[in-house]
């Protein structure tokens, strides 16, 4: 029952009582981020229960016992081409399609604030954000169509003048599909080289747009909005086929998967069903929610997922080198990585000497550690082992963005 | 399939670390091995060329440190962390940088087993621990040991003839050298059968002589100076030339380096920028060759008869002394150099000039080591000059 920050939305079925798939079975409560819930498949409500997301624990959740028969419900809204944004994201809301990442705003109040704002540029995302997810691929390989469909009416309803599709160049054949696809329309692809983290947003809109988003900023400071090809693919199902968010594609892999690749997950599924789904070659280590560089361990395989989740990683043991921690050797690879220029070795030494005063906290924002991704190369290459995407983000917690 | 089923084993618990999950690149260990392998060919090269000698020196600069290194982590009650591979390095390469022995009028005499103990000593207590320990020393450590033998042992350190094993007499034990029958390369010449071992200038020395004045002849005094004093080019690149234990083995020492560069622990423009601008900096700087005492400046374009005498003068510059050493193993420790690219080609940059002009004008031998520990004293200026900017700021 609960997708997003905030207040969880409140069950509105029964046990005993028989659900459809799409059926609304959680009722947005007042926040903003706030959507219902609809039910995966069809079947019988055995129970209202707490369960554990990645991001929450005590969460409220519907039990539901599949029937098998995964019977639909009739759409609550006609599948048309809606007439404006207001509409538009209405019934995005309306459809449950939340923020696609850990830590995303609702898709609908993205579009809502481009909207506000004015756009010249639209990106759609398909760039893998992390190594080892391949859902974006599979999202514009299975969806291509629908996909460019969608993302030239978002473009037309926002008013946009440019509409980018962002994706891997290594990608040949799917490239040479889209092309085609695109051909009379206003989307102009954008093959880009996938080095991670390419496609962090920031870096993103550089490498496109040649403009940096400001520090403390966003994407609409510089008139870009950008959207992820599987929030596309949401927005596309809940506007153009009239079918709420219900699944998503998960990309489950990780050296100890032994049958990895994307799987459509239905929302609120338990990770150990993932797991079981597709075997065990190696003993878990790491139960990851997310990629591998910025993605959360869980303590749980009982998690549930989440419309957030779209990676779920089970790493091996040779896999997850913890190196000990030593003194930092001043090599400047992290420096010398780091995308955007940031020097996380100072802001770990920082943090770790944080006494609560002000100098300090002129001190840490002085580093801009706002205008860290959290792409994790910095603690990846440091040979020293030190945690310095984990001070990074420390850091972000202590200081506010100065505008 | 299965590794193993000693995991199976195992209870079943999920680890809960921050991310990220993964890690790549190398380890601190594993760079430092590395290094040590690179340096320990250096060394090799070394033992070749001036007899098991060497090897003893290499031993006793290593030994010290690493005891050196356990008594201070002891001194200090354990609030250091030991790094023993860290403290070997330093002592390997402080002993690549000594003399295997001197020569006189009364023959050849051995180091003095003081020398790398002090040596040693001098660079982990104070080069490392009293500088703070691994990764906030100031000065490379291994160059502080060797300054303060270098003021202790001025005789030892800096001798006026060198010997070098003839190439028939290579590991030899105790060198018994000759110097009195005519020399044309170490490569070419035949060693006298009561004697293993050459007595040689070191082809620096020459060159430094040449901001001194040499006498003019009819010839041109670059061409007079490098066909009859100095050793042929690739006595030079095979290290059979006087100079400390690894300094005159360019081949290793390049070797080495490209070793460094592949593994990704050294970054190709770090000794590079050295390289350029000490060859830059020979190139330019003047040097006394008219009949007066007049500087003349840019002697790397001097030809003679169509021979571009000038370019070989650089040559020797680059190789003839112990620049190659410090520029591929001393110029690229990782706490004494800058960390940002631009900081770096600037500290290398900075140190290939002032090693050419200390070894031109200076006082003292062993000018690159000078011009490193001088530079190091930057690299805290170096590093805030060259920050990044931070994207969208």
């Amino acid at each position: 029952m609960l997708q997003h920050d905030g207040a969880a939305s409140v069950p509105c079925v029964e046990a005993g009582q028989r659900v459809l798939a799409g059926q609304v079975i959680g009722l947005a409560d007042s926040n903003d981020d706030a959507v219902p819930v609809h039910a995966s498949t069809s079947g019988r409500v055995t129970g209202i229960v707490q369960v554990e997301t990645p991001h929450a624990c005590d969460v409220p959740a519907v039990l539901i016992e599949p029937d098998g028969r995964d019977e639909w419900a009739p759409p609550a809204d006609a599948p048309v081409e809606p007439g404006d944004l207001a509409d538009l994201t209405e019934r995005i809301s309306r459809a449950g399609v939340a923020g696609v990442g850990p830590n995303a705003p609702a898709v609908a109040d993205v579009l809502a604030a481009a909207g506000r704002h004015g756009v010249r540029h639209v990106i759609i995302n398909a760039m893998e954000s992390e190594p080892y997810l391949t859902a974006e691929y599979r999202i514009l390989a299975d969806h291509g169509r629908l996909i460019v469909r969608t993302a030239d009416l978002l473009a037309n309803l926002l008013g946009a003048q440019r509409l980018w599709l962002a994706l891997d160049r290594a990608n040949r054949y799917l490239l040479g599909e889209l092309r085609r696809l695109v051909h009379g329309t206003s989307v102009r692809i954008a093959p880009l080289r996938n080095k991670y983290p390419q496609g962090a947003v920031p870096l993103l809109v550089r490498g496109l747009l040649g403009r940096e988003v400001p520090y403390g900023g966003s994407p609409l400071d510089v008139g870009a909005v950008v959207l992820d090809g599987c929030a596309v693919l949401a927005i596309a199902q809940a506007v153009l086929e009239g079918r709420p968010c219900v699944d998503r594609i998960v990309t489950v892999a990780g050296g100890a998967a032994d049958r990895p690749g994307n799987y459509r997950v239905p929302i609120g599924t338990p990770v150990h069903r993932l797991i079981e789904y597709v075997g065990l070659r190696r003993t878990v280590r790491r139960v990851v929610i997310g990629g591998p560089m910025r993605g959360l361990a869980v303590s749980s395989p009982q998690v549930v997922t989440t419309k957030r989740v779209g990676a779920v990683m089970l790493l091996s043991e040779d896999q997850v080198v913890a190196r000990p921690r030593g003194p930092c050797i001043r090599c400047g690879w992290c420096l010398e990585d780091c995308p955007v220029g940031l020097d996380p070795p100072s802001v770990l030494a920082a943090v770790e000497t944080f006494r609560t005063d002000g100098a300090q906290h002129e001190e840490i924002a002085g580093l801009f550690p706002h205008a860290c991704l959290g792409c994790g190369i910095c603690s990846y290459v440091c040979p020293a082992g030190l945690p310095l995407a984990d001070g990074l983000a420390r850091a972000r917690t202590l200081v506010s963005v100065r505008s | 399939m299965r590794r193993s089923t000693d995991q199976d084993k195992r209870p079943a618990w999920l680890e809960i670390r921050p991310a990220p999950h993964l890690g790549g690149g190398d380890s601190f260990a594993q760079m430092t091995r590395s290094m040590l392998i690179v340096v320990g060919l250096a060394g090799l090269a070394g033992v070749a060329v001036f007899g098991l000698m060497a090897a003893i020196w290499l031993a006793v600069a290593v030994g010290t440190a690493v005891v050196a290194e356990w008594a201070y982590v002891q001194l200090t009650g354990g609030r250091v962390t030991a790094t023993y591979d860290h403290a070997a390095l330093m002592g390997l390469l402080l002993g690549l940088t000594l003399p295997v022995g001197w020569v006189d009028d009364a023959g050849f005499h051995p180091l003095g087993w003081a020398v790398p103990l002090i040596g040693a000593l001098v660079a982990i207590v104070v080069g490392k621990g009293l500088m703070g320990g691994m990764g906030n020393y100031l000065w490379h450590p291994a160059l502080v040991g060797r300054a303060a033998t270098e003021l202790l042992y001025d005789q030892q350190m800096h001798p006026e003839r060198w010997v070098v094993l003839g190439r028939n007499h290579l590991f030899a034990a105790v060198p018994k050298p000759v110097e009195s029958i005519e020399y044309a390369g170490w490569r070419i010449s035949q060693l006298p059968a009561d004697a293993n071992a050459w007595v040689l200038r070191r082809p620096v020395e020459w060159l430094r002589q040449l901001a001194d004045g040499l006498p003019a002849g009819d010839e041109s005094p670059l061409t007079v100076l490098i066909r009859d004093h100095l050793p042929p080019w690739e006595d030079l690149l095979l290290g059979g030339v006087g100079g400390g234990i690894g300094e005159t083995c360019t081949i290793a020492l390049i070797v080495g380096g490209l070793y460094l560069v592949y593994r990704g622990y050294v970054r190709w423009y770090q000794p590079m920028s050295v390289i350029v601008a000490a060859a830059v900096a020979a190139a330019v700087l003047p040097i006394r060759i008219g009949p007066a005492a007049s500087f003349d400046w840019l002697p790397g374009l001097q030809t003679d008869a169509g021979l571009p005498i000038g370019a070989i003068y650089v040559l020797y510059h680059l190789t003839g002394g112990e620049l190659m050493l410090a520029a591929l193993l001393f110029a690229t420790d990782t706490v004494a150099s800058p960390c940002t690219a631009r900081g770096q080609v600037i500290f290398g940059a900075a140190i290939g000039v002032l090693a050419i002009a200390l070894r031109l004008y200076g006082p003292m031998p062993g000018s690159c080591y000078w011009a490193i520990l001088i530079m190091n004293t930057f690299v805290g200026l170096i590093d805030r000059r060259t920050k990044r900017r931070v994207m969208g700021t």
